[in-house]
């Protein structure tokens, strides 16, 4: 069973937020995203699965 | 303004020195080299040195030359009365024996000033701060009070001022231009609406009209009492509240509040159906209330009409078609079945499904074009394979924004696996010409959805599949995705031109290849062609909803756009 992940949910809200049109706000949590990346605190699996949802 | 200088009312000698008071004054500060042309007057009646023209504003002007008739008069024409020029000029000459002083007619504060700079330095040094004159107190009381100006007090502590002076109150303001219009007007005004409101609170049938009066009345009093307070408004703006409040509030206000409508008796909503002019919105709120009762929806009486809507309200449900994946495939029991969960949350799950056949199913927001336009895709060698998709009740148009190009629903969709991994995560390991490689790749999978009339509208590093062993690319998640050639067309030309801000993400631009430099120089034969052609210049950004796209290309057709991407790839 996998973990809960920061990552996984901050791209699905980037998602929702998308639906209904924010899309700065949703560049915003990209950029974040992003920056969490960089700093390597997201795993391949998160990356993976954030890809795919 | 009193030019000093140039009228020579004074000698050279007196004038030097109250020049040189200045400028150690303004040594003092950062003017080191200010080098003053002329004095001028302020209002206060103090002076200043100025290399140019002296303010707009000042109570008096005078030109080289000009006698004490002609100062006269003009100080006169500014409520200045001749006597006190002369009584200045004689106050000033009995102090310092300065025997031209009348030519200069200064104003008594200026003369005033001119006294206190004109005391000798040592003198004024001795003399302790409460020993001072009170005048002279004040005076810097009220420079260091206008330093604050803006703060709290200020009116009261500058009227201290004025009577430690001895001044007279400055005259109020006039009003600024026309347009004013006293209080006592506008409540007037608003008081006759008022009125009408109550007549027709008097003469409402029904306690659920009676309470929507009362409401209105009470917020009407509120508004009198804040105009009151308000002080001046212009009289545009008093009579645009006027207006307001005297027209009668839209019927809107009458069934969409929920406590109103709860609390009216049946019959009364009835008639608010059957006469009241409502829209499609303020319709609904009443039915729903009357079904809630158990009243049948054919005993409903037609309305009086009203304005016809516009599009869909916000969580209306509507659908779109999900097409056929493999036979016999389904994702939600794909999901219960073996595999391993690599990512849930609160907006849905992902899993590594072993089938058959084995892939990737997610639970979910799916996108209206979703599966569609994986669909369109197959045989790209870009996308994953279709595997099939099910959407659980009906797509809606999302609240709590303006609304997305795209509707969504909740379900599941069954995909292959993608080779490789994310561009995003592997791109801070990545060496500069590893990822000009993979920018080229990019630009060749974008080439190819574009091609096949799909937009994906997400194309960031995260979504972009990059096997660095093969060097090949491809696309994950297309919930955001639109086909239409045009909407593939924005997205195509978005590239380079910041349009799509996905790839300026992957910093396209910043990388000079082949491949790029040929885009960038085909893009704009492309653009230049468009113009030509159909008076299209295109700048829209992705997720242009299909009925902007409409308004942007006019009259060009899907066939059109898809050439146009054509051209737009060539070489590529």
């Amino acid at each position: 069973m996998a973990s809960k992940s920061k990552y996984f949910d901050l791209i699905a809200k980037r998602k929702e937020l998308i639906f209904q049109g924010k899309n700065e706000e949703a560049e915003r949590l990209l950029d974040l995203a992003e920056e969490m990346q960089r700093r390597g605190q997201v795993t391949k699996e998160e990356a993976l699965a954030a890809a795919y949802l | 303004m009193t030019n000093l200088s140039q009228h020579g009312g004074f000698d050279e000698e007196l004038l030097s020195q109250v020049k040189d008071s200045l400028v150690e004054e303004f040594s003092e500060g950062e003017y080191d080299s200010f080098e003053f042309a002329q004095l001028c007057q302020r209002r206060d009646g103090s002076v200043y040195g100025t290399r140019g023209q002296c303010r707009k504003g000042s109570p008096i002007s005078v030109k080289p030359g000009e006698g004490m008739p002609a100062i006269a008069k003009k100080a006169k024409e500014r409520g200045l009365k001749q006597a006190d020029v002369k009584s200045v000029a004689d106050a000033v000459r009995a102090k310092y024996g300065q025997k031209q002083v009348k030519k200069g007619a200064p104003l008594e504060s200026a003369a005033r000033r001119l006294g206190e700079r004109l005391k000798p330095k040592d003198e004024d040094q001795q003399q302790k701060p409460k020993d001072r004159p009170l005048e002279e107190l004040g005076k810097r009381s009220l420079e260091r009070e206008q330093l604050k100006a803006g703060s709290r007090g200020l009116a009261a502590r500058r009227e201290m001022v004025r009577r430690v002076l001895g001044e007279a109150p400055p005259t109020p303001p006039k009003p600024k231009g026309e347009g004013t219009l006293a209080i006592e007007n506008k409540i007037q005004e608003m008081q006759k609406g008022l009125a009408r409101v109550r007549k027709v609170k008097g003469e409402a049938k029904g306690p659920v009209a009676k309470k929507l009066y009362g409401s209105i009345e009470r917020a009407m009093q509120q508004d009198l009492k804040k105009i009151a307070r308000a002080g001046d408004v212009t009289k545009a703006k008093a009579a645009k509240a006027a207006a307001k409040l005297s027209t009668l509030p839209p019927k809107k206000a009458m069934v969409v509040n929920k406590k109103l409508l709860q609390g009216a008796r049946t019959p009364e909503l009835m008639r608010i159906l059957k006469e009241e002019k409502l829209n499609a919105y303020q319709r609904k709120r009443v039915e729903g209330e009357l079904r809630k009762r158990g009243v049948s929806s054919s005993a409903f009486p037609k309305g009086a009409g009203g304005r016809a809507r516009r599009g869909k309200a916000v969580g209306e449900k509507t659908s779109f078609d999900i097409p056929q994946g493999i036979k016999g495939y389904d994702p939600k029991k794909d999901m219960a079945g073996l595999g391993r969960l690599i990512g849930q949350g609160a907006m849905g799950r992902v899993k590594l499904t072993e089938g058959p056949p084995p892939g990737v199913t997610k639970q979910g927001k799916i996108g209206e074009f979703e599966a569609a336009a994986i669909k369109k895709l197959e045989g790209s060698g870009v996308t994953p394979t279709l595997h099939g998709a099910t959407v659980s009740g009906k797509a809606k148009i999302v609240s709590g924004g303006l609304g997305g190009h795209v509707k969504e629903a909740s379900g599941y969709l069954g995909m292959s696996r993608m080779a490789g991994g994310p561009y995003g995560d592997q791109r801070w390991q990545m060496t500069s010409k590893e990822k000009e490689a993979a920018t080229d790749e990019y630009l060749r999978v974008r080439k190819a959805i574009h091609t096949r009339g799909v937009a994906h509208n997400d194309m960031h590093g995260g979504n972009f599949f990059y096997d660095k062993s093969t060097g090949k690319g491809g696309l994950v998640d297309f919930g955001l995705a639109q086909t239409s050639p045009k909407a593939a067309l924005i997205e195509a030309l978005g590239t380079t031109n910041g349009r799509d801000w996905q790839a300026d993400r992957m910093r396209v631009k910043d990388y000079n290849t082949r491949s790029v430099q040929r885009f960038v120089s085909n893009s704009q034969k492309v653009r230049d062609k468009m113009e030509e052609d159909f008076g299209v210049r295109v700048n829209a950004e992705i997720r242009t909803s299909m009925d902007g796209i409409n308004r942007i290309f006019g009259r060009m057709t899907d066939q059109d756009a898809e050439r146009y991407i054509n051209e737009l790839y060539d070489g590529i």
